[in-house]
């Protein structure tokens, strides 16, 4: 999250979509095209209204933090038998397919940038996981 | 019918003297065994003082039992006292005549939300500048039993079941992630932490079980061929057992934990609100208290 000037000169800040379940759902091969639409408008609100309600701005740390955590929860939920059949129908336990693999490896990725500290290179964060995409909000 | 680890029926029967009870396992959370009990026709209804004198007029109830595992891995154990902050487990037992103030941390979340006072005390103003969020009211609480009685949101469609119908519009899951990101927001901003609440809702076991989850992710990230899973681990760690506790969060915000009630006013949940506005309730609360104010966001979309 950072902020930029709008033509105007008004502070327009940009966030990205940084949250384990939903980027576990977006990313699911269940997930149709439609109900990505649906997660994006979802993702989308919850992000800019929390961001817009939230006392203190979110800084380089909180960014740091929330990378950190949603990797690791992103690996968690991704691989843990309790939850994995959200994510795909195949049979097994842990990492048990491509799709799963997949998913730990973009938990890993995850907290890869995070661990940068407060300096994360936004660009490359924005190209490698996809799920981060970013929007702007005016305040 | 359901075999559960824990007897409901036996203990509604024992506790209130009513018998045909029906218990529904809920999914719920990870942490307890959670039923949704309705008691026999004609007992909700106010009539039966036996009934009222522990539900009041609640139709069903949701009921948590902690079991000294959790119950969703049952290879972890977890003390039945999770429910109890440690701080007050300690008041507990060194002076037993202050039972009464034993509370579990789902219960002094709930009740902070319930209760009226100073902002400091209170999660109330949160409720009220979020009218479409749904909490639930604590309604007994038995220390002996790791029993907790609460009120029931209602049997509505959780946030999965939402995002991933056919039928959801984007502008109903638009409205959702606005009134979800509104209510966060407030609570995090909440000045709610006061040192004795930082206090009460210190809960080591908990603390314990997400370090224990971050061995397992370490374990899965070994299993994928993640090469560097021990340098991440090692910073999850750290992070989590160093990170700082300035908002006060639910601390198990996934899909499970969100319930959705879109069906205009036609039930329990939005009876209040002016129809075509959709109604979000949240439960499991026992993970709730003082976190890292990225906590709840980074779980969800936790």
């Amino acid at each position: 999250m950072f902020y930029l000037h709008d033509h105007c000169g008004r502070h327009i800040l940009i966030l990205c979509s940084t949250g384990c379940y939903l980027h576990l759902l977006s990313a699911s091969p269940l997930t149709t095209a439609s109900v990505n639409r649906t997660i994006l408008a979802f993702a989308e609100a919850l992000y800019s209204s929390y961001f817009a309600t939230i006392k203190n701005p979110p800084d380089g740390d909180f960014l740091s933090s929330l990378l950190l955590m949603h990797g690791w929860e992103m690996v968690n939920a991704a691989a843990w038998n309790s939850r994995q059949d959200m994510w795909c129908g195949c049979v097994g336990e842990g990492v048990r397919c491509k799709h799963i693999k997949s998913m730990v490896e973009n938990g890993a990725e995850l907290m890869r940038f995070a661990i940068q500290g407060s300096n994360i290179d936004m660009k490359a964060l924005r190209s490698t996981i996809e799920w981060s995409q970013f929007f702007s909000l005016k305040v | 019918m359901a075999i559960f680890a824990f007897d409901f029926n036996t203990y509604l029967e024992q506790t209130t003297g009513v018998f045909g009870w029906s218990v529904e396992e809920l999914s719920g959370g990870a942490a307890n065994f959670t039923v949704r009990v309705r008691p026999p026709c004609g007992v909700g209804d106010g009539t039966n003082s036996s009934y009222s004198g522990t539900f009041g007029s609640e139709k069903s109830v949701v009921i948590k039992q902690a079991p000294p595992y959790f119950a969703k891995l049952p290879k972890i154990s977890f003390s039945p006292y999770r429910q109890v902050s440690r701080f007050l487990y300690t008041v507990e037992f060194y002076a037993p005549e202050r039972h009464s103030f034993i509370q579990i941390v789902e219960k002094e979340a709930l009740e902070l939300f319930h209760s009226s006072g100073h902002s400091a005390n209170s999660l109330q103003t949160v409720l009220v500048t979020n009218p479409l969020v749904r909490i639930p009211r604590m309604l007994k609480h038995d220390n002996q039993c790791g029993i907790l009685v609460q009120s029931d949101l209602g049997p509505h469609p959780n946030l999965y079941e939402v995002l991933t119908s056919p039928h959801t519009f984007t502008t109903t899951a638009s409205s959702l992630g606005s009134i979800l990101g509104h209510f966060l927001a407030d609570m995090h901003n909440s000045p709610v932490l006061s040192p004795l609440n930082i206090k009460t809702f210190y809960n080591e076991d908990s603390e314990r079980v997400i370090v224990d989850v971050i061995s397992r992710v370490a374990s899965y990230m070994k299993d994928a061929g993640v090469a560097d899973w021990q340098i991440l681990e090692e910073s999850a760690s750290n992070h989590w057992r160093n990170r700082k506790k300035v908002a006060f969060s639910q601390g198990d915000l996934w899909f499970g934990t969100v319930l959705v009630d879109d069906n205009f006013g036609s039930s329990n949940l939005d009876k209040i609100e002016a129809p075509r506005s959709p109604v979000i309730g949240i439960c499991d609360w026992e993970f709730a208290g003082p976190n890292d104010p990225a906590a709840d966001i980074a779980q969800l979309g936790e």
